[in-house]
Order: structure tokens, then C-alpha cells, then sequence
């Protein structure tokens, strides 16, 4: 398989998956959609590692790192000040507070995860007492 | 950093295609490398070297952006 057909599949699945998650939500089923995903993303793998040429280098590897960093930079300020802001409206419009607690606590998750990976990666990368 | 690599590149015959197939990598990567805009990891330039069988110092010659 080359890289074009690769991409095709990958657009195929993604299409069906959105399908799949848009129907299962109308139908009301959870089962559809984690199956649906596991699927996809079985079908995504075994599609991968039949591509001979190279699709992925230490380039697009720091791509994404830099990409995931700078998403990471501003969608959490962004979506912690959205939370507060909802939080802090919970007298007058308390429907919203909900919505402003789960998207805290998403980025409390979030940096404790981060956090979590810094330490590994820190470690793994030499972080320890000073050798002489 | 500038590089040599598109010199190297035609002096061993091969096309930006067959060096990446050799090296492992995109053919982006190559493009990018030969551009000037991407460095390439040590590794990579170890390996890049190594290939064409001269020093690392003869392909990527580095220079301070300060300056």
C-alpha cells in the first residue's frame, strides 16, 4: 500500500466514524460508538503497517510535538478561563455552572497528566543527582 | 545551519526520492534538510554522513543566527 491510498483509507474510516458516532447519538446507544472507535482504530493500524514507504520521520515527529505544544498552550488557559467565567455565573444562569465544573475539572486532568508525563520524560532524559 | 546536501545529493546521482528511501525518511524531510528550513536531529546528520561517507562537518556547517 503507498501513502495515497494509505490517506484514502484514512479519510474513509474517519468519514464512517463520524457516521457511525452522529447515528449512534440519535439512536441513543453507547455500546455503537466505543465499538465503532476501537474498530477504527484497529482498521487505522493494520492499514498503517501495510504502507511500505516511510510516512513518519523524527520531522513529523517534532511537528507534532510543537503542534501538541502550542494546542496544549492555549486551549488550557482558554478553556480554564471559560470555566471560571461559567462557574462564576452559576448565580444567574445556573444551568451553565455544570458545564463550567466539568470543563475545570478536564483541565485540572489535563495539567496532572502533563505534569505526569514532564516527570517520566524528565527522568528518562537524565534528570538525577550531579555526578562528579 | 546550511548544509551541502543537494551537492552531495548530485554527486552520487540520486534523486531526492532515493535518499530518503536510503535514509529512512521522507522525501519532505529531504526537501525541508536541502532548503534550509528543517535540522536534521544528530542522528539523522550521523547518518546522512555516514552515507556519503565524508565527516559531518563537510555536509552542515553550522552558524550562529546571533550573528
Amino acid at each position: 500500500m503507498d501513502r495515497k491510498t494509505y490517506a484514502i483509507c484514512g479519510v474513509i474510516i474517519a468519514m464512517t466514524l463520524g457516521g457511525v458516532i452522529g447515528f449512534s447519538i440519535t439512536i441513543e446507544n453507547v455500546i455503537l460508538p466505543i465499538v465503532a472507535v476501537t474498530v477504527g482504530m484497529a482498521l487505522l493500524y493494520l492499514c498503517k503497517s501495510r504502507v511500505k514507504e516511510v510516512i513518519e520521520d523524527e520531522r513529523t515527529h517534532r511537528i507534532s510535538e510543537r503542534a501538541s505544544r502550542k494546542t496544549f498552550q492555549i486551549f488550557t488557559p482558554s478553556v480554564a478561563l471559560i470555566g471560571v467565567i461559567l462557574i462564576a455565573l452559576r448565580n444567574k444562569y445556573p444551568n451553565l455552572a455544570q458545564s463550567g465544573f466539568t470543563l475545570a475539572y478536564s483541565v485540572c486532568a489535563l495539567l496532572m497528566l502533563y505534569n505526569i508525563f514532564y516527570m517520566y520524560y524528565n527522568k528518562k532524559y537524565g534528570y538525577g543527582p550531579d555526578e562528579e | 545551519m546550511r548544509n551541502k546536501l543537494k551537492v552531495y545529493r548530485a554527486m552520487h546521482d540520486l534523486t531526492q526520492e532515493n535518499l530518503a528511501e536510503k535514509l529512512e525518511v521522507t522525501r519532505q524531510t529531504i526537501i525541508s534538510i536541502e532548503k534550509g528550513k528543517y535540522d536534521p536531529s544528530l542522528r539523522l546528520a550521523f547518518k546522512i554522513a555516514a552515507f556519503f561517507g565524508v565527516k559531518i562537518e563537510d555536509i552542515f556547517i553550522y552558524e550562529d543566527k546571533k550573528k
